[in-house]
């Protein structure tokens, strides 16, 4: 049955530990940058 | 201001047909595709009916059949047994999710509700009361047939026709609920396909995102037609996809079907099936001539009935293209070459590397230069980290979603027109999220943190602009006026005008006498500003054209002048006559309406 078969995409591969926290500091850099962006009316590419 | 059974009556305009397409669905979904479970099962079974109900309707309405609200009723109704999934039920059922897990399931479906009356207000967006719903309604008053003048009703319209019942009932503002179906069933799909490549929880939140992100919120509450035909690319791409990994025949004949939905929904998705067949061909499985043509088959069975009908209509059944050799009907067979100049001004930038960089940076964190919504953070942020081990067919995949994207990019650049891409960059998005989760449980919270905070920011974006339109229900006229009160302005003016009445592009749909859209990319047949006086004037005597409503600049008007040239031509020569009032009512901007009576 084909959806039993998952693609393994985003079981493999874990981050090491020094990749997961530079991950995490470019995930909450983009996330709050932007929320904060959005909130302060500021277009970067009008 | 609508009674509670005006409102009553609105809902069901908006619902009849929707479960219509879902109860459809489900009958098709039981001999396409009987393995699919829960809420991938209603929402494929939605888009599947969707599908199929618009040839259905093309067919009727060719031959002007009626589609009345009750009939739809029982259709829907003749799928209730389906709606629970014995095999489901009898079978060994999954481990139960988790509390957190189903509250997001249980929130994103509230959303949903929320999205499906909002989407019961007026069209406010331009293509959707200017084309989209006065092509259905044309459609619903009398067969499917051309359309003087209106262009868009020779392109494909397959979604268009989902929203004929609605008005064929008198209740155009349930037209859009069909966007907002599409957009639940984008979300559910997106979700269950994350939730298979990353886990449930992921699953859950990409379905949450898909459906507050500002793409999805800006058209999932109008007739645009471009979630639909995302639902049914994504599909497409992903039954492509599912072949290559399962080696099941379903999976190629759902490919065919979607892939086909999409291309009688607008003519660019005909790219999809190159690009479906680069993906069974080279994702590693190749399917063989004995697969394959049964689906190519099914493919140009589905796609026919629309070459029949544009060949009925203009005379040639690939319209627009090769115009020059095979006629064009009515229009300017020079109408693709100004389109597609027309769609590249949504990005108005040389198509270099450079700016290839700053268009994927506007549609995560810029402007809105092509009118759509954004993107969101969340692709830019989590999609990166997905990792690079993926299977071949996923490479492949990839491949060929980079190469529809580079196309989107150099010649169609408003994000909504690759919602398919966009949901597999949400599925990325959901792998990387987990890659970072499983780093450890400092950063399963913190990232856990950051998706709240952004959850909060899109849904109150979301509410932000649903709200009004819910409230609208009670008094659409209060909310058509304070979002458009230049439309209403000129609705006034028509009002006042001798029929057919020339209009700068507006809501048609809101037009109480019979009018002539100016805007040659509607009209398809004349461009006002550079047409000669005497071609511009044939055209318009032609199509009974008997006075125009133009916005004009003040300037111009203290000069006696409409700021076209054609018009201004008629004035000077005293075959037209420019009325003001005192005072002009006004148009977008500065700008003042004022009628002009030919002669």
């Amino acid at each position: 049955v084909e959806d039993a078969t998952p693609a393994p995409e985003g079981r493999t591969a874990p981050l090491s530990r020094r990749g997961g926290w530079l991950a995490l500091l470019w995930v909450t850099g983009i996330v709050l940058g932007s929320v904060a962006l959005r909130e302060l009316g500021i277009v970067l590419l009008p | 201001v609508r009674t509670a059974a005006q409102i009553a009556e609105l809902v069901w305009a908006g619902a009849v047909p929707n479960l219509a397409f879902l109860s459809i669905g489900l009958w098709a979904l039981r001999a396409l595709l009987p393995s699919l479970r829960g809420a991938e099962r209603y929402a494929t079974a939605y888009a599947l009916g969707a599908g199929i109900a618009s040839l259905a309707v093309l067919v009727l309405r060719g031959m002007d059949v009626p589609l009345p609200l009750g009939a739809l009723a029982l259709v829907g109704l003749s799928g209730v047994p389906l709606l629970r999934d014995r095999k489901a039920s009898s079978g060994s059922s999954p481990a139960p999710a988790l509390g957190w897990i189903r509250a997001v399931r249980g929130f994103t479906l509230a959303i949903g509700g929320v999205m499906f009356v909002a989407a019961l207000a007026p069209e406010t967006y331009w293509d959707g009361f200017e084309y989209h719903l006065p092509i259905a309604r044309a459609w619903s008053e009398g067969p499917i047939r051309a359309l003087p003048a209106m262009v868009d009703a020779e392109f494909r319209a397959g979604i268009d026709l989902l929203y004929v019942p609605a008005l064929a009932a008198g209740q155009p503002d349930a037209a859009a609920s069909v966007s907002a179906c599409f957009a639940l069933a984008l979300a559910l799909l997106v979700g269950a396909e994350a939730g298979r490549r990353a886990s449930p929880g992921a699953g859950a939140l990409t379905a949450l995102f898909v459906l507050i992100v500002p793409l999805v919120t800006a058209h999932a509450t109008s007739s645009y037609v471009d979630i639909g035909v995302g639902v049914f690319g994504f599909l497409a791409l992903l039954g492509a996809d599912r072949w290559n990994r399962s080696g099941s025949p379903a999976d190629l004949t759902h490919c065919a079907l979607f892939a086909a939905f999409a291309v009688n929904a607008k003519p660019h998705a005909a790219l999809l099936l190159p690009a479906v067949a680069v993906v069974c061909l080279a994702g590693g499985r190749n399917p063989g001539w004995r697969a394959a043509l049964p689906r190519l088959a099914l493919y140009a069975a589905c796609v026919l009935p629309w070459f029949v009908k544009s060949a009925l209509t203009t005379g040639n059944p690939f319209f627009p293209l090769w115009s020059e050799w095979l006629g064009a009907g009515a229009s300017s067979p020079g109408l693709l070459e100004l389109r597609r100049f027309r769609l590249s001004t949504d990005f108005p930038w040389d198509r270099n590397p450079t700016n290839l960089l700053r268009y994927l940076a506007a549609i995560h964190v810029g402007g809105n230069p092509h009118v759509s919504g954004l993107l969101g953070p969340l692709p830019l942020a989590l999609a990166p980290l997905a990792g690079f081990r993926a299977t071949r067919s996923s490479w492949v995949l990839g491949v060929v979603l980079l190469a529809l994207f580079g196309l989107q990019f150099a010649y169609m650049p408003a994000l909504r027109f690759g919602i398919p891409i966009v949901a597999f960059l949400a599925l990325a998005a959901a792998c990387g999220g987990v890659r970072l989760a499983a780093a450890g449980s400092a950063h399963a919270v913190s990232l856990g943190a950051l998706l709240a905070v952004l959850a909060v920011h899109q849904f109150a974006g979301t509410m932000t602009h649903y709200a009004p339109r819910v409230a609208a229900l009670q008094d659409p006229a209060v909310y058509s006026a304070r979002e458009f009160p230049d439309q209403v302005a000129l609705v006034e003016m028509v009002r006042r005008a001798e029929p057919a009445v020339g209009i700068p592009k507006g809501a048609v749909l809101w037009m109480p006498k019979p009018v002539y859209n100016l805007h040659w990319e509607r009209n398809g047949e004349l461009f006002l500003e550079r047409a000669t006086p005497a071609a511009a004037r044939e055209i318009l005597n032609a199509r009974g054209v008997r006075s125009l409503v133009l916005d004009v600049e003040p300037a111009s008007l203290r000069a006696g002048r409409t700021g076209r040239a054609p018009v201004d031509a008629w004035l000077l020569a005293g075959s037209a006559r420019l009325h003001v009032d005192s005072p002009p009512p006004r148009a977008r901007g500065s700008r003042v309406w004022v009628r002009v009576d030919l002669d």
